[in-house]
């Protein structure tokens, strides 16, 4: 049969983030898929070189707008024990609490992208109406509906009194009941079981061979998440229970993000009750990071997040982010051969992309001479 | 490198490339399940020397690699997708 290219993106109504996928078809059968990445590409890590440990924190959690804090936190994990400081209980109670708010946040914004890619116009506003709920718990709470901007080195800048934490658990009681019934959607509607059950298998062996990370590899039966195998700040009292599936499909991983959202608020409830609301944090402490290496990782919604930091005399000598896209980009070419390609949108969405946090990497060599700045990337931005 | 292969390791986590004067230091970090640690081993490359690929143990290596082939240059014998671009194929044509 002819084969012939079929081209979706960069720019795409079904892509929330630019990216290239080239498929290579056979009638509506997608035998090879090939992707060209960079077009979000911003050069954190090269920006983040020489800078001062404390603002660096401010361009670190810009590398995600989904999962800031998450990015904030393993930066933090990294530089924390090099600068030889000791954090309060209250503030990784607090650092936790974020994060899940920001689980929860991400992955209900995932779920209405899912049924937008589906058809399903209604449930992808059911869903972004929920996602809104949260947001007002993170301006309540760190007075960023996206950025939150909340983590200091050694602390954070708001300590949450009873009035946020009312206002938290009140939130999250009005959206339990309305999650849960989505969850139900999610399994047992009609169009999207037929659309998702059985379709983008990841068998677990593959998921191992692959290294896969987060709900991706869950949804496997993949038993690995960092809150339980290495756990940090406050997952050290408070238990984690891992969402695992068989089913290896978009569907089961459809349901365990939805699982994800129910435990992430258990958590939340934790934490709460945790916190003392009078407990003052500390201020800003004054510290000096000589030399050393730092290595941070923490579960981000999409799975685990790294980063290295190499410090010299308080500044960033290098720094590595690696994000989970990153660590589950192998996967996008074995998923997509041999499928219809009215299920690819279907198939990358269920992966849960995000390519502008991928896309992150310092630009050195253009192949072989060139080496960029901090002043000529922020030249380069201006004639953009 | 062939010890590197032959370890018990259970997922490569990530690949760092550190520019050392007009060598490298390629770091490799590996997780085990039941280790809250992560295990990390040093290699000094020469400006012009290949690595040879750790993809045939380790598959999620070859868009770690390709990323340090991309901005540093260096070549890893053995990975497919060395000399193609992972970012922005156009900039090239």
């Amino acid at each position: 049969m002819h084969e012939c290219i079929f081209p979706i993106g960069p720019q795409h109504p079904a892509l929330k983030e630019p990216i290239y996928l080239k498929l290579h078809v056979e009638g509506t059968t997608v035998k090879q898929a090939e992707f060209n990445l960079g077009y979000a590409h911003r050069g954190v890590e090269r920006i983040s070189e020489g800078k001062l440990l404390d603002p660096e924190l401010h361009t670190v959690q810009r590398t995600c707008g989904i999962c800031s804090h998450c990015h904030s936190l393993a930066f933090l994990r990294a530089v924390e024990p090099v600068a030889g400081l000791t954090i309060p209980m209250k503030v990784k109670l607090q650092r936790v609490m974020v994060a899940e708010l920001e689980r929860i946040h991400s992955h209900l914004l995932w779920a209405g992208v899912m049924m937008h890619e589906m058809g399903l116009e209604t449930l992808f506003m059911y869903f972004w109406r929920e996602r809104e709920n949260i947001l007002d718990v993170f301006d309540e709470l760190t007075g960023g509906r996206v950025h939150h901007s909340i983590n200091l080195v050694g602390t954070m800048k708001r300590s949450f009194n009873k009035e946020n934490l009312v206002f938290a658990q009140e939130k999250l009681n009005s959206i339990i009941d309305r999650v849960k019934e989505h969850r139900e959607v999610l399994e047992n509607h009609d169009v999207i079981v037929s659309r998702s059950k059985g379709i983008g298998k990841i068998s677990k062996k593959m998921a191992v061979d692959l290294g896969l990370v987060g709900p991706v590899a869950r949804a496997s039966g993949v038993d690995y998440d960092v809150r339980v195998n290495s756990p940090y700040e406050a997952y050290t009292e408070i238990k984690v229970k891992p969402v695992l599936r068989v089913e290896t499909d978009a569907w089961a991983r459809s349901l365990a993000r939805a699982d994800e959202i129910l435990e992430s608020i258990k958590i939340i409830d934790k934490a709460i009750d945790m916190i003392d609301p009078n407990e003052e944090l500390p201020k800003k402490p004054s510290f000096f990071a000589k030399e050393g290496v730092g290595l941070g990782r923490v579960e981000a919604p999409r799975g685990e997040n790294f980063h290295y930091v190499k410090i010299e005399n308080n500044r960033i000598s290098r720094i590595k982010l690696r994000t989970p896209t990153l660590a589950n980009l192998c996967v996008y070419p074995k998923i997509l051969e041999d499928v219809d390609i009215t299920d690819v949108p279907v198939i990358v969405a269920s992966l849960d992309p995000c390519i502008s946090c991928m896309e992150r990497v310092t630009v050195i060599k253009d192949g072989k001479k060139e080496i960029w700045t901090t002043h000529e990337l922020s030249e380069a931005k201006k004639h953009d | 490198m062939s010890k590197m292969t032959d370890m018990r390791a259970d997922r490569l986590v990530s690949i760092t490339c550190l520019k050392d004067g007009e060598d490298f230091k390629l770091i490799y970090h590996f997780s085990l399940n039941d280790d809250p640690d992560l295990i990390a081993i040093t290699i000094d490359v020469s400006k012009g020397e290949k690595v040879k690929t750790i993809i045939p143990r380790w598959n999620n290596a070859l868009f770690f690699e390709t990323e340090v082939t991309e901005f540093y240059g260096l070549n890893f014998e053995g990975n497919p997708a060395c000399g193609t671009r992972l970012f922005l194929q156009e900039v090239e044509k």
